[in-house]
């Protein structure tokens, strides 16, 4: 790693990037606070809070190191993360922690480690450095087949688990890498086909869980069942109203009744204590975040480079997406975090590092 | 660079799109759907529970307790809490002594609230408690309880199971007695958790009712209840009242019915036995009405002292033959009121024009209730004029075709008692609150003059007459000026007319006669042993009640 100079580094790092990210953080956390402080007994309150501070901390230290790693690393290391993190998929299907009826976690240390977040981040690079080098030397039937391929292994391990939300992740974010690379867009038009044919076929593979949930956000009935964590999501999210209740007033998850406040129902409590304007207020510095990348994508000319953007920016989005939709009804509910404020060390940290390889992307294309 | 050419401004592009119907989507849930899913998320979040706080007290004129509140608890649950059903119900139920399988069935309910048993002991409650169930909670309640058991219950009432007044002073005053109900609000959390402390919902009675104060004095009350229990059982009567008032005031000093019943387990007495007879019960006065006929006349002037007649032991008016029980022969107007002479009465009444004698009757209060402060008076049956067809108009004379209730008669009798005004009864003397200050006293309501002055003390002559030398010599106490009317109605026939052997004895009386202390109303109904004229059952109670009144308040003769 070459010599840095304080002052180089600063000037190297995209200062509206970071202020955006700064700001979604800090609601992430305060937000947090507020969610978790009614959990648990009195001295294990904020438990929660502390260990997020220490996530955010060790991913903002990854994110700057990352930074400072010349991004092309990575697609010398594309391959070996790929295979990495589809043997991760293989020992948690073999013997992962399972919570929730599913297995997704294996231990590492004190913490539970999800390889889904792992492997979101190592697709990007993978499709990105397949993309790059053959992309433009191939006709566009074999890349398609190609990226199916490496596409769809760790995504039948992900339904396997099941994780229907990162399966979708990873669906979107081979789209987005796609779309971005040129393909015409006919493929994706007989891709969508064949989705509707098969999805069939595909319900019956589904669990039994996965099944209810999909049906219940279709129908949102059975306040007690499947669609319990819906209606409930929803309740927090109606109980804000236009100003909101205040923070540390939403009354939903004070008192429990909305499930995984502080994880994939985040964005209820927020929507519950800071409102409409508050919800709008996250969702801009989404949009100004996803602008600010889109236009890093734009001018960077390095093919592998633009598409890692690309890539990193479409599972950030997705994850706002799927996980702001589920909370209002209109996705179905799966355990997907909302990137930078969520609870949980993985997220937070997978998440950081795509910015990080963001941040170096633009550290070495940047138009003066 | 033409950014618009590079692909990723489309994908931004449709970044856009997305969010932004995102943003009308939450726009929706958030201030659209607001109203409704709040509402929801209310409902959910908490649990009313309502109690009502500790009943207030009834004191009598003595300050003596007459129904009291007494701290029991309720035993309920919140079956999502409870674990272990059965283990539960068993533990419970050995306490409780109640089926385990009852217990069960109501622990499966799938509410947030379900009474196990209501008002147990406060050591049956520290027992459920020292058992340290989860999911079991109890209340503190209060329950009504009457000391001196059938003492004055037809006036207390009682209370039902939820310490609602439901007769007497119980629910004519409710409202007063009744502990402010609050609402508790629990808040409970999606596994129904969160409901306060230790279980018990304490602060609960800290809203209590107001007491009363009655005019009524227990231990006269007491004596009276004796008196009337011994007549009836005596005479094997139906039924027995006896009212005590100050006919100045109004205020009630005893107000006692025979059949009575014990509040305690108000529901063990058959319904004739709770009701108050005093106040809803009609009967024909009768002679004891006579006075009444005779104001009326000499007040309005339709007659005076120098009226004659001559009675033969029977009179025909309108083909219809009414009877004497004697010849009197020769008879002045106060020889009339003191042999209690009924063709004399007929005579009179037939002197005073019908309309005349209507108002004077609606004067002296009847045909319209009292206004005592007591549930379910009656307004007693007094026909208009124009109903008064045939024999009817000469038969008010004599105190039929007309029904009165006791209170009635006694508010009559007591306007001629205090010099010629009509008062309102009461019970109730003064409000206090629950720290035992008085927060409301009674203000006697004198309503209007009924009679004037100098009619009233012809009456009073009069009445003083029957017992010194009529037919109520039976009530008369020696070295006492005793005044008042003896009364044996007979009792109507459902078949029309009237029954055999079925009498309604009364008297009504006061003393000392010039100003009298006390006003009191005695009425039998249907004796069946030891005669039945007024003069006899009725008048000797009168003399015992009013014989104690006298050793009670040394009343100086």
């Amino acid at each position: 790693m070459p010599k840095i100079e304080l002052k180089s580094w600063i000037k190297g790092l995209d200062p509206y990037l970071l202020f955006i990210l700064f700001l979604l953080i800090t609601l992430g956390l305060t937000t947090l606070y507020s969610a978790t402080l009614y959990k648990g007994n009195i001295s294990g309150r904020h438990l929660y809070f502390a260990k997020q501070v220490v996530w955010v901390t060790i991913a903002t230290v990854s994110m700057f190191i990352i930074s400072l790693v010349d991004y092309h690393i990575w697609d010398k290391l594309s391959f070996l993360l790929y295979i990495t993190s589809v043997i991760l998929l293989l020992i948690v299907m073999i013997k992962g922690h399972i919570s929730l009826g599913a297995r997704r976690w294996i231990n590492v240390g004190p913490f539970l480690v999800q390889p889904s977040e792992f492997l979101k981040v190592s697709m990007v690079i993978f499709l990105s450095h397949f993309l790059s080098k053959y992309g433009r030397k191939m006709r566009a039937i074999k890349i398609v087949a190609l990226s199916l391929i490496i596409v769809g292994i760790p995504f039948l391990l992900v339904v396997k688990q099941p994780d229907l939300g990162t399966a979708m992740l990873i669906a979107f974010i081979s789209v987005g890498i796609l779309f971005v690379s040129g393909i015409p867009i006919r493929y994706f038009i007989y891709g969508f086909i064949s989705v509707a044919i098969l999805s069939p076929f595909v319900w019956h593979k589904l669990a039994d869980y996965q099944k209810k949930r999909i049906l219940s956000f279709l129908y949102q009935s059975d306040p007690l069942g499947a669609s319990y964590n819906l209606i409930q999501a929803k309740i927090s999210v109606g109980s804000g109203r236009l100003f909101g209740k205040g923070f540390f007033r939403g009354t939903q998850h004070e008192l429990r009744f909305l499930p995984m406040g502080h994880t994939d129902f985040i964005f209820c409590v927020l929507a519950e204590e800071l409102g409409f304007i508050g919800s709008m207020i996250l969702v801009i510095l989404y949009t100004l975040l996803f602008f600010r990348m889109a236009t890093i994508a734009t001018y960077t000319l390095d093919m592998f480079g633009k598409y890692l953007v690309v890539g990193f920016m479409v599972m950030l989005f997705s994850q706002v997406l799927i996980n702001i939709g589920m909370s209002i009804g209109i996705m179905p509910i799966t355990g997907v975090p909302l990137p930078f404020v969520s609870y949980g060390g993985s997220s937070i940290l997978s998440n950081m590092a795509a910015v990080g390889v963001i941040l170096n992307v633009y550290r070495q294309n940047k138009v003066s | 660079m033409r950014p618009y050419r590079d692909k990723v401004f489309f994908l931004s592009m449709f970044f856009m799109v997305a969010f932004i119907v995102l943003g009308f989507r939450i726009y929706k849930v958030m201030v659209v759907e607001s109203p409704r899913l709040r509402m929801k998320g209310f409902v959910e979040h908490f649990m009313y529970l309502s109690f009502l706080g500790e009943r207030g007290y009834i004191f009598d004129a003595a300050g003596r307790v007459l129904a009291a509140s007494t701290k029991v608890y309720s035993i309920f649950a919140c079956p999502p809490q409870v674990r272990n059903v059965s283990n539960v119900a068993l533990k419970i139920s050995r306490v409780l002594n109640l089926p385990p399988e009852k217990i069960v069935k109501r622990l499966k309910n799938r509410n947030q609230f379900v009474w196990i048993k209501r008002r147990v002991s406060e050591k049956t409650a520290e027992r459920v408690k020292g058992l340290k169930l989860k999911g079991i909670y109890m209340v503190p309640e209060s329950r009504r309880y009457y000391p001196y058991k059938t003492l004055a219950s037809n006036v207390l009432g009682f209370t039902g199971v939820d310490d609602q007044g439901l007769s007497g002073l119980e629910y004519e005053y409710d409202r007063v007695l009744r502990g402010t109900r609050r609402d508790i609000v629990l808040t409970k959390d999606a596994s129904g958790k969160e409901i306060p402390s230790d279980g018990i919902v304490d602060a609960l009675l800290h809203k209590e009712g107001k007491s009363i104060k009655l005019s009524i004095d227990a231990a006269m009350e007491y004596k009276v209840d004796k008196i009337l229990r011994g007549a009836v059982d005596y005479h094997r009567a139906k039924a027995g009242c006896i009212i005590v008032v100050n006919p100045y005031t109004g205020a009630v000093v005893a107000m006692s019915n025979f059949p009575t019943f014990d509040p305690n387990k108000f529901s063990k007495y058959p319904p004739e036995d709770r009701i108050n007879r005093c106040i809803s019960s009609v009967f024909e006065p009768g002679s004891t009405f006579k006075p009444f006929v005779v104001a009326a006349g000499l007040d309005s002037g339709y007659i005076n002292m120098s009226f004659g007649v001559y009675c033969r032991g029977s009179v025909v008016y309108r083909g219809t033959l009414i009877r004497d029980w004697k010849a009197h022969g020769r008879e002045k107007l106060d020889d009339i009121i003191k042999n209690s002479c009924n063709v004399g009465m007929v005579k009179v009444a037939l002197k005073i024009p019908s309309d005349v004698l209507y108002n004077y009757f609606l004067g002296f209060g009847f045909g319209r209730p009292t206004g005592i402060d007591l549930p379910g008076e009656t307004a007693g049956i007094l026909p208009l004029p124009s109903h008064w067809y045939g024999v009817g108009r000469a038969l008010v004379g004599i105190g039929q075709g007309i029904s009165v209730s006791v209170i009635q008669l006694t508010m009559a009798m007591s306007a001629i008692a205090n010099g010629g005004y009509l008062v309102k009864p009461y019970v109730v003397e003064g409000i206090l609150d629950s720290d035992g200050s008085l927060i409301r006293k009674r203000k006697p309501k004198v309503l209007y003059r009924v009679i004037s002055a100098s009619t009233d003390r012809l009456l009073k002559r009069m009445l003083l007459d029957v017992v010194n030398n009529g037919t109520g010599k039976n009530a008369r106490i020696k070295g006492y000026s005793v005044a008042g009317k003896t009364g044996t109605a007979q009792v109507p026939s459902k078949r029309g007319g009237y029954a055999r052997n079925r009498y309604v004895s009364s008297f009504v009386g006061f003393f000392p006669a010039s100003h009298p202390k006390f006003l009191v109303s005695v009425v039998i109904w249907e004796p069946h042993k030891g005669g039945y004229y007024g003069g006899e059952i009725a008048a000797p109670v009168f003399k015992r009640v009013a014989t104690a009144l006298i050793e009670h308040y040394k009343i100086s003769p």
